[in-house]
């Protein structure tokens, strides 16, 4: 196989469209007026698999343009480079999930010193500046500037 | 006409309203000039700002702020080689030649003067164009409607920088995400999967926040501490330094008024007009240049030529939002969010219902454009400082303000999460080589498409031969299929000499490595 992330990336393209399709098709497709609200997502759904079928062809015949080396040192910078991008997804996530019930200011906390400090490496002079500094000054300007209602949380406090 | 521009004028500029669009303009700059973030990711972060003001004052802030960002992005081009969205990429390989040469303040200069000569250019073609232009709009049924969304996707996919069918694929998917949430014609829920915050679809500022701004910071976070090392190159602060000279006039005059006419007119086809248009100004200067060689070497006229086309582009995108309701861009797409907002719905109807909105907001984006010329070109040593922040800095702050922005759009905490999501759909997207653009107008254009299709299919009682019936239509459809066609039969022609634009701008950026 010539190009591993253009076979992979297709192949996963290709399920999605197959995913898609079969979920068009508990809608009504075609009625007796025309088509109806099944029938847009399940033409896109097949056009998406016939279209990720040539991207998985081809992906044998192109080369990729360049192969990292399989070597120790670049599979633990993998390692690295997935953690670093996991923290930062969760993080975002857990903000999204706790915010209404947390609170603005608590949140905002868990979501920004552990990137600060952990991800980004900062010392702690620079986490807590940045960190309550950003914090501080989105609050006045959420709320203050633009009236933003920002969740108060179970503390009742901002 | 004059009279119309004039009430315009009057409507836009309030004292208020110029803060606003100083205010706009300032932080587009400042979060444009960030290595990466465009235009789309500016305005979906700063969208929040506007909601509460009324809405001229909204359109002409969030003018400024495009305009801001979009002169950020020329900045990270001219200084750093990294484009902040497509429609910059081709400034990357004369400006930042030039800036290696001491003529950075010489190619932020020309650019900022040829848009705004373009800006100019675009506002007349504009108040000149769109009211006839709005009348025959009102001859536009389903079928060419339809047909002109998908000439402009096409036009995205063919002119694209990579592979073709994956753009295509991209493009589908956007189509695909765009039919989340309720059928307009028959009320069914569609792939909510039960989330009350899906039945009104997925929100455009959340999906180009997560695509362009959340995903762009993911992928930058990848490479940790080595991505603060890049220095941006020194810059004179002098703002001598930033005035093209007459030589510099000389050479730059004829492309900047090329593209401005150029850009405004590949603008009023639905689908990046920005970014084709300065691709094919580059191309078009290049071959009218008597001396060719100099290009890819820090031609000024490198610079100028499509700087001024992707501006004028912009006024040209406003006569399919404005006569037929089309957003040709993401952009675009967040206006509408804006009108919307204000229960003002873009179409052929805009003109007659509301002549002030509609004059008002072509001269809003005029005042915004003059207001970066006045603003940011002194103060562009202040927001280049910006580059030099480490990004592990500004990475916390810019997530910050992402789930911030996300949440308060509808005040919902389920948006930050879908953001996040298409936040790591982006930045797969990154690492395995696909464009968000084409996914971006795709879901741009989706609901409209879907409508359009399906009510042509309607009339014509199934039968797809509507589409080639109808005559304007017919055109259309014709003109695709060309596209698609071409290059089988010229053996590539075009695509070749859009390749080697983008081979010199990859030889550029690895020689900078």
């Amino acid at each position: 196989m010539a190009n591993k992330k253009d076979f992979s990336s297709g192949l996963f393209l290709f399920l999605l469209g197959l995913f898609l399709a079969f979920l068009s098709i508990r809608y009504s497709i075609w009625s007796k007026f025309g088509p109806d609200e099944g029938f847009f997502p399940f033409a896109v759904a097949m056009i998406i698999m016939g279209l990720s079928l040539i991207v998985i062809v081809k992906s044998f015949f192109v080369a990729e343009s360049q192969e990292r080396e399989k070597t120790s040192e670049g599979q633990k910078r993998k390692i690295i480079t997935v953690l670093r991008v996991s923290i930062y997804t969760i993080l975002m996530l857990v903000y999204g999930l706790l915010l209404e019930k947390v609170g603005f200011l608590i949140t905002s906390a868990v979501l920004i010193f552990p990137i600060l400090k952990v991800v980004e490496k900062q010392s702690w002079k620079i986490t807590l500046l940045v960190g309550f500094g950003s914090i501080i000054t989105s609050y006045i300007l959420f709320v203050h500037f633009l009236g933003v209602p920002l969740p108060r949380g179970f503390l009742r406090i901002w | 006409m004059i009279e119309n521009l004039l009430m315009g004028f009057k409507i836009s500029l309030s004292f208020q309203n110029i803060i606003y669009c100083f205010i706009g303009c300032t932080l587009g700059t400042i979060i444009g000039v960030l290595p990466g973030l465009g235009p789309s990711a500016t305005i979906a972060m700063l969208l929040t700002l506007t909601y509460k003001l009324d809405l001229t004052s909204a359109i002409i802030m969030l003018a400024g702020i495009y305009y801001g960002a979009s002169y950020g992005g020329t900045i990270t081009s001219v200084l750093i080689n990294i484009p902040g969205e497509a429609s910059t990429v081709v400034t990357c390989i004369d400006g930042y030649q030039m800036a290696l040469k001491g003529r950075a303040g010489k190619a932020l200069g020309i650019a900022a003067f040829g848009s705004f000569i373009a800006g100019t250019f675009g506002t007349v073609g504009l108040s000149l164009l769109a009211p006839p232009l709005s009348e025959f709009a009102l001859m536009f049924g389903p079928a060419e409607y339809s047909a002109l969304m998908m000439l402009g996707l096409t036009l995205v996919i063919y002119l694209g920088s990579g592979s073709p069918t994956k753009a295509m694929v991209m493009g589908f998917l956007g189509l695909a995400v765009a039919t989340i949430g309720m059928d307009p014609a028959t009320a069914v829920e569609r792939f909510t999967f039960g989330s009350q915050s899906l039945m009104e679809g997925v929100n455009i500022a959340v999906l180009a926040m997560g695509l362009f701004g959340i995903g762009e910071i993911l992928y930058m976070a990848e490479s940790g501490e080595a991505r603060a090392s890049r220095d941006a190159i020194k810059y004179s602060s002098k703002l001598r330094e930033l005035l093209p000279d007459q030589y510099d006039w000389k050479m730059s005059i004829k492309p900047i008024g090329r593209g401005s006419i150029l850009g405004f007119f590949l603008g009023m086809l639905p689908g990046g007009g920005a970014v084709i248009s300065s691709f094919a100004s580059y191309a078009m200067e290049k071959k009218f240049s008597k001396h060719p060689e100099q290009f890819g070497k820090g031609a000024i006229e490198g610079v100028a030529g499509p700087e001024s086309a992707n501006n004028s582009a912009v006024s040209g995108a406003f006569i399919p939002l404005l006569t037929l309701g089309i957003p040709s861009n993401v952009v675009m797409a967040l206006l509408v969010g804006a009108f919307m907002l204000h229960g003002v719905t873009p179409g052929p109807f805009i003109l007659k219902e509301h002549p002030n909105v509609f004059w008002g907001v072509i001269t809003s984006m005029y005042i915004g454009n003059v207001i970066l010329l006045i603003l940011n070109v002194p103060l562009i040593r202040f927001f280049v400082k910006i580059i030099e922040i480490p990004m592990a800095l500004l990475s916390p702050l810019i997530v910050l303000i992402c789930v911030i922005g996300a949440y308060s759009l509808n005040n919902n905490a389920v948006d930050i999460l879908i953001m996040v999501i298409f936040g790591v759909v982006g930045y797969l997207m990154r690492k395995f080589r696909y464009e968000p653009a084409p996914f971006m107008l795709g879901f741009v254009l989706g609901e409209m498409l879907e409508k359009s299709v399906r009510q042509a299919l309607i009339i014509s009682q199934g039968s797809p031969l509507i589409f080639f019936t109808h005559p304007i239509s017919m055109v259309l459809m014709v003109a695709m299929l060309f596209m698609i066609l071409s290059p089988i039969f010229t053996t590539f022609r075009k695509r070749r000499r859009l390749t080697t634009v983008l081979e010199q701008v990859r030889k550029a950026a690895s020689e900078d490595d």
